[in-house]
């Protein structure tokens, strides 16, 4: 039976898998704004011609038990049904379906970040987030590797890449202003590589989680009887308590990952990131909560937590100082920007001195045990970020010297690609401080629409500042890279 | 009116007050590209291309039909810099600079071919006049009138502008507002069409 079983998967994936390859050449027709998805595209291509090669060496291999093909031939079954699934990380990333003036730029910034062997695609997809997915070529080699007890010889040149997927929230593919919480995305691996080296520490001496038992045991008694009732046998309490302490530790895990993730956003990309984070916080139905399944932080603890390492990477000097104010005295629109800007971080002030949130986790005391624990570890992690992503923390004197500037040329309907005081020294702009620039505009000039309700006209205005912002991604990219070929061959 | 020489070109370009100025940006290469009596602006990756439909003509009079129409008949393409689009003989393709231009009110300009373009066969812009205050990429009528392919490259010197002072003070109005690659058309939105074509049945 396991042999005619065996024989059947074997032909039908074998069939499955060609499908696949046909795929991939059809979708390598598409334009894409990199060669990166292309090179997955690849990656699935090398996966599916060595199981199909695996397959036709399992229909010969007369030695082996029927037991073990069938085992072996459905493990190939499954994994491409899923590989195909991943097709689509390909297909969406083509140029008709993603800001494509932005992927270039966006993939030499992050490269800086990670690893020169790091490949980054961005995608679009349906659900209103953004999400990451890191190291994808790692687990298809993990699990090849251990589905087919490692008989099989990978390719390091093809496995040695590291992968990051980008999804963004398709249908705003060209809001660039919201895509500063791309930075929240970058942050996400760099936070997961703190928490695996905060691990791998406790192995050698036990770190937070002693603490965590010793206040889960100041409160088990109340908690256990809000759990089990009055009547819970000891063993029952026993078992409780476990899933308690491991429950506390997931939520301490989900809760800095989130955390880090934005101290990082808002280390690279400044006070836009915590623009684009207010946004989001705006449509979200509570910013006080921790939810299941999810358990996000709220909200209003991690605006709180990315406007406090705004102020103490220097946000007030921004307003406070005197040369620059004077400079800008003289130019009316600056000063209006400020103060605009100014008044909003005044509004996120605010928002962040309520305490619901604090309440919201001091009533519970399995989440106040979780988040006491959080709060704890924050001086370390502010100064991992630090060194990790160092050379590029947003430094506010860009403010005055360069985003200021380039709001102005927005203002004047030019794209915020460089600030050309003398056209020809022109000093490019980066991804930071066109953001910054696009929302110190938004922030000034649009919310008055809004607050006028001319709806239509801010539809008009937030089209043309998206068009102007993603050129000026484009044209500043292109600039650094035609300096950088003209340097080099002058060498 | 008299067309502006290099030194009075990079006058315009260095204005102090930005309302003033001459804006061509990126400016990859000044010495390469300020030329005497030109500037040398580069082709853009963006390109709408036009393709064989089942329809049966363009009439811009067809107020209702004609968007439709022109989805189906042309679409934008965007081609990676350092990557090739080839320009088939006889094909109408639209371009763009690569450039984003901020004509001053003071001045005026067009653009033309560069002609080492053109000894290829390349023509580039056949509506070719700038107004003053215009600010955006120009949109490039690109056609091929040799007899083999042409490939282009985004990034390279396509056409080149002439300038002009205008006497007097322009402004710009157009509803071409601030493109940032190349536009499809929009004769259909000329309110006088409904006086020049009879209403059809």
């Amino acid at each position: 039976m396991d042999e005619i079983i065996a024989e059947k998967v074997i032909t039908a994936t074998y069939y499955k898998l060609s499908l696949i390859k046909e795929q991939i050449s059809q979708i390598r027709l598409h334009s894409f704004p990199s060669d990166n998805p292309k090179q997955l595209a690849e990656i699935i291509k090398v996966i599916c011609n060595l199981f199909q090669e695996y397959l036709l060496r399992l229909q010969n291999d007369a030695s082996s038990q029927p037991v073990e093909v069938a085992r072996l031939a459905k493990f190939i079954a499954n994994t491409t049904g899923e590989l195909a699934s991943h097709l689509r990380f390909v297909e969406g990333a083509s140029i008709e379906r993603t800001p494509w003036n932005m992927v270039l730029p966006f993939q030499s910034f992050v490269k800086d970040i990670y690893q020169p062997n790091s490949f980054l695609i961005v995608r679009p997809q349906w659900q209103y987030n953004y999400k990451v997915i890191w190291d994808l070529v790692e687990v298809y080699k993990e699990h090849i590797e251990k589905g087919l007890s490692k008989k099989v010889s990978l390719d390091q040149k093809v496995f040695n890449t590291k992968l990051y997927i980008v999804s963004f929230p398709g249908f705003e593919k060209n809001n660039l202003l919201l895509h500063a919480n791309l930075g929240h995305e970058i942050g996400h691996p760099i936070a997961s590589e703190f928490l695996a080296a905060e691990a791998e520490s406790a192995k050698a001496k036990p770190q937070y989680l002693p603490r965590i038992a010793e206040e889960l045991e100041k409160v088990l008694e109340k908690v256990l009887e809000k759990y089990l009732g009055r009547d819970a046998t000891e063993l029952e309490k026993y078992a409780q308590k476990g899933k308690l302490q491991a429950h506390i530790v997931f939520l301490r895990k989900r809760g800095l990952e989130e955390i880090i993730s934005d101290l990082i956003s808002v280390n690279l990309f400044g006070i836009a990131s915590l623009f684009a984070t207010e946004e989001i916080a705006d449509i979200s139905q509570s910013i006080d909560e921790v939810k299941a399944p999810q358990y996000y932080p709220p909200l209003r603890m991690r605006l709180r937590l990315m406007y406090e390492e705004l102020l103490s990477n220097g946000l007030d000097s921004m307003f406070n100082n005197v040369d620059a104010q004077r400079t800008f005295q003289q130019n009316d629109f600056n000063m209006h920007v400020l103060s605009a800007v100014k008044e909003r971080l005044d509004i996120i002030k605010t928002t962040v001195s309520i305490d619901k949130d604090k309440n919201h986790i001091e009533n519970d005391p399995i989440l106040k045990i979780a988040y006491d624990s959080i709060l704890e570890v924050l001086p370390k992690i502010k100064g991992f970020i630090k060194t990790r992503i160092s050379g590029h923390v947003f430094e506010f004197e860009k403010i005055h010297n360069t985003v200021l500037p380039l709001c102005d040329r927005i203002a004047n309907r030019i794209p915020p690609n460089a600030v050309e005081i003398d056209p020809f020294m022109p000093v490019i702009a980066d991804i930071p401080a066109i953001l910054n620039a696009g929302w110190f505009y938004k922030i000034t000039c649009l919310s008055k629409l809004s607050s006028y309700r001319k709806q239509e006209e801010y539809v008009k205005e937030l089209n043309i500042l998206n068009d102007l912002l993603l050129k000026a991604v484009e044209l500043s990219h292109v600039h650094r890279e035609y300096f950088k070929w003209i340097k080099d061959s002058k060498k | 009116m008299s067309t502006l020489s290099k030194a009075e070109i990079l006058r315009f370009m260095t204005a102090i007050n930005l309302n003033e100025r001459l804006i061509i940006t990126p400016l990859l290469d000044k010495d390469e590209q300020v030329k005497d009596c030109a500037i040398d602006v580069r082709l853009g990756n963006q390109f709408i291309i036009t393709q064989k439909t089942s329809f049966t003509e363009m009439d811009v009079s067809l107020q209702d039909q004609i968007k439709t129409r022109i989805g189906q008949y042309q679409r934008k393409i965007v081609i990676g810099f350092r990557e090739r689009f080839v320009l088939h003989p006889q094909q109408l393709v639209l371009g763009s600079t690569m450039e984003y231009i901020v004509f001053p009110n003071c001045l005026s300009g067009y653009v033309i071919g560069r002609s080492s373009w053109g000894r290829l066969g390349l023509i580039i812009a056949t509506a070719t006049g700038i107004n003053p205050g215009y600010k955006g990429c120009l949109t490039l009528e690109l056609e091929n009138l040799g007899e083999v392919p042409i490939v282009l490259y985004p990034g390279i010197r396509i056409a080149q502008l002439i300038l002009h002072t205008v006497e007097g003070e322009g402004k710009y109005r157009s509803r071409y507002r601030f493109p940032v690659g190349p536009e499809f058309s929009k004769a259909h939105e000329d309110n006088e069409i409904g006086f020049w074509a009879r209403k059809r049945e």
